[in-house]
């Protein structure tokens, strides 16, 4: 009978909405703030705790273990989550020719990053803010760039909009070409396809091969020790480093180098470099562990040799702060269900006469609840789709006043949906009192309740 | 209080339709009791028209809301058309107002907000009738009420008399049983109420619809086949105590 019904009691809550539209637009208005609120900690929540982005399952990782009394020097006076992480993560340039020296034909990359001098030399001038003039007059500051090798593109699933990455021919034969992130690309050429233009790095013209689609990661699998700072602005084929002298970003100093940019690649006491390797079969893997056994075991190096699983495994963020926020607005939004079940109460009251003229005409206190649970479904779903409208203004504050990175809290689809179903779900479930007291009113004879 | 045997016109063998024993009702507030019926006795035949009448809170509203399956009681026996009705649960109940029992209301209590046609509608949607015989049931109903023109109106562009028409047709058109009317002519002028009258009494004639019907006029009481009095929730049948009911 209920389901037979479900269409006529829809109408019958929707014009019982349009009845006393200022007490629905109240509830809509409490239910919608709170679930735009809840909607912005879910975008937060998700770009720091959401799952990855695609990655190749086979990408395997080197992990150097250091001794804690060699560390303890490089620890000193630093944000100890951060440089745990860069440790176990990074690794010096001659461990990185030694782990990239197998032979193996295998997809691979290394990776570390550098701050570098960007200028577009043709084209549209790009759009210079007051914060890039520096006191010398040069119109650029140093953004982030990353050196990859041509198999990182694919590796990390990092799409392009534009073009596409260069090849490891290209990077054999040291073609200077840049990949732009988003962010860089909408900076200097608003945008549009900048492939084939020219962007001066360093004061050295480089060719823009392609474009990146999205904003980095949140959490980049490359490099999780760059986790929640700003993100990579422009990608460079890896042996590119030598000639631009490229110095690593906050490398981790077991032991000072020397002065020139040699001892630096010299150095095994200077971590910068991340490197990955892709093993897909059993024979590969087999050989890789024969390698490293040969190389650094036989050095008495200590390592361990993870895929991309364990390596997450081990490297699992405490959920901290966030989920205490999230938690926080959980309760939020369950004080906003607890004003709307206070609002339907009301409103459930202002009609109670009709109700009890539907009972005496022989509604059941069954339909009656279910109706009453339908014009709080209709008002959850109406605040659902509002709440987009509250989400991306706090969004654009969050990204406003808490500057901590340049990666933007973006609203995606598993934010919205998840929101939606939080607040149809919680309209629902503070409906149920107010819908069983609205039911539960007697039949009514004479325009008043018989009770 | 047992009342005599009624054959309608016609001279069908009568059968009850409504039968009370005993029946008890008592309001509570607090730990102040109100007993609004004391041991109602009566049996309403099939076919019957009876008007009841008494003063301001004798209790002939609760009669109507007890005998409309509007409201429980405490004490006795209440049969409907045959069926015991003191303990069947809310679906049942509901049911049985749907099915067996229009009411027509003092003050209409019209959904402000359906139209004519909806207002009709109420009862038939809880039927479970296909939408072809509503729409067909509504429409022959409203014709016969000289309602069809005002068909998408809303309550509210009605005049009161055209008012406890819809409400009539509401009553009328799930094909009850028995009609129980709260003091139907309350709200509205006289001419409009005399035409509300001839209309209930043309339904009893022609369909011999059963009618309980409170009012304070005693010249529409006139109109009915009975008349009982009630007065401090006991109901009296003028002709058996004539001493207790007169001014």
């Amino acid at each position: 009978m209920l389901l037979r019904l479900l269409p006529y009691h829809l109408r019958l809550a929707a014009r019982s909405l349009r009845r006393d539209p200022g007490l629905s637009a109240a509830i809509v208005l409490v239910m919608a703030v709170v679930a735009g609120l809840f909607c912005t900690c879910v975008m937060h929540y998700l770009r720091t705790h959401g799952p990855p982005p695609p990655v190749s399952s086979d990408l395997h990782h080197v992990e150097i273990q250091h001794t804690w009394s060699s560390v303890r020097g490089a620890l000193e006076g630093t944000s100890a989550e951060t440089n745990v992480l860069a440790l176990r993560m990074r690794i010096s340039y001659p461990t990185y020719r030694a782990l990239a020296g197998s032979g193996i034909p295998a997809r691979q990359t290394a990776t570390f990053r550098a701050r570098l001098l960007v200028q577009p030399p043709d084209g549209p001038p790009a759009r210079v803010l007051p914060a890039d003039v520096d006191p010398q007059g040069c119109a650029s500051r140093p953004r982030n760039a990353r050196f990859v090798n041509a198999d990182f593109f694919s590796l990390f699933t990092v799409p392009l909009r534009y073009g596409a990455p260069w090849t490891g021919q290209d990077e054999a034969r040291g073609e200077p070409v840049v990949v732009l992130s988003k962010v860089l690309n909408e900076e200097l050429f608003d945008g549009a396809n900048s492939v084939g233009r020219t962007v001066l790095i360093n004061g050295r013209p480089h060719r823009v091969a392609g474009v990146c689609a999205h904003e980095q990661p949140f959490v980049p699998e490359w490099d999780r020790a760059v986790t929640g700072s700003s993100q990579d602005l422009l990608y460079l084929p890896f042996p590119e480093h030598q000639r631009l002298a490229a110095y690593p970003e906050m490398p981790i100093h077991m032991a000072p180098a020397g002065p020139s940019y040699r001892d630096l690649l010299d150095s095994d006491d200077v971590l910068f470099l991340t490197y990955w390797i892709e093993l897909t079969t059993p024979a590969q893997r087999q050989a890789y562990a024969r390698y490293l056994a040969e190389t650094l075991g036989a050095r008495g190096v200590p390592y361990v040799l993870r895929d991309l699983a364990q390596l997450r495994q081990s490297l699992r963020q405490p959920h901290g702060a966030i989920s205490f926020f999230l938690f926080v607005t959980s309760l939020i939004m369950v004080a906003g269900g607890l004003i709307t079940a206070r609002l339907l109460l009301a409103k459930g009251m202002a009609r109670r006469d009709e109700l009890g003229i539907f009972r005496a005409l022989g509604a059941p206190r069954g339909s009656l609840f279910a109706r009453q649970l339908l014009e709080a479904l209709l008002l959850s779903v109406a605040a659902g789709v509002a709440s987009l409208a509250v989400s991306w203004p706090a969004a654009a504050a969050y990204n406003h006043a808490v500057a901590d990175t340049d990666i933007p809290l973006a609203l995606s689809g598993a934010a919205f949906a998840i929101t939606f179903a939080a607040t149809v779900a919680v309209g629902v479930v503070c409906a149920i009192f107010p819908a069983w007291r609205a039911a539960d009113r007697a039949p009514t004879i004479a325009g008043r309740g018989a009770r | 209080m047992t009342s005599p045997r009624f054959t309608a016109p016609g001279a069908v063998p009568a059968t009850p339709m409504l039968e009370m024993r005993g029946v008890r009702k008592v309001y509570r507030a607090g730990l102040v009791e109100t007993e609004a019926l004391s041991g109602a006795t009566l049996t309403v035949n099939s076919g019957e028209f009876l008007a009841i009448m008494g003063p301001s809170g004798s209790g002939k509203t609760t009669f109507l809301s007890v005998a409309g399956l509007l409201d429980s009681f405490e004490e006795g026996q209440y049969l409907l058309d045959g069926e015991d009705v003191r303990r069947l649960p809310d679906r049942r109940l509901s049911r049985l107002r749907n099915q067996k029992i229009g009411f027509i209301f003092q003050s209409f209590n019209l959904i402000p907000d359906l139209d004519v046609f909806d207002n009709v509608d109420v009862p038939l949607r809880y039927r479970g009738l296909p939408a072809g015989e509503r729409d067909a049931r509504i429409e022959q109903t409203l014709s016969k009420l000289g309602l069809v023109a005002r068909m998408r109106h809303l309550p509210g562009q009605l005049s009161g008399g055209q008012q406890q028409r819809v409400a009539i047709a509401r009553a009328l058109v799930g094909r009850p049983q028995l009609l129980l009317a709260d003091e139907p002519t309350g709200n509205l002028d006289s001419t409009s109420a005399r035409q509300i009258m001839d209309l209930l009494a043309r339904i009893n004639e022609d369909e011999g619809m059963t009618i309980v019907m409170v009012t304070h006029d005693h010249e529409f009481a006139a109109r009915a086949h009975r008349k009982l009095h009630i007065l401090d929730g006991k109901l009296i049948d003028p002709r058996a105590a004539p001493a207790l009911v007169s001014g």
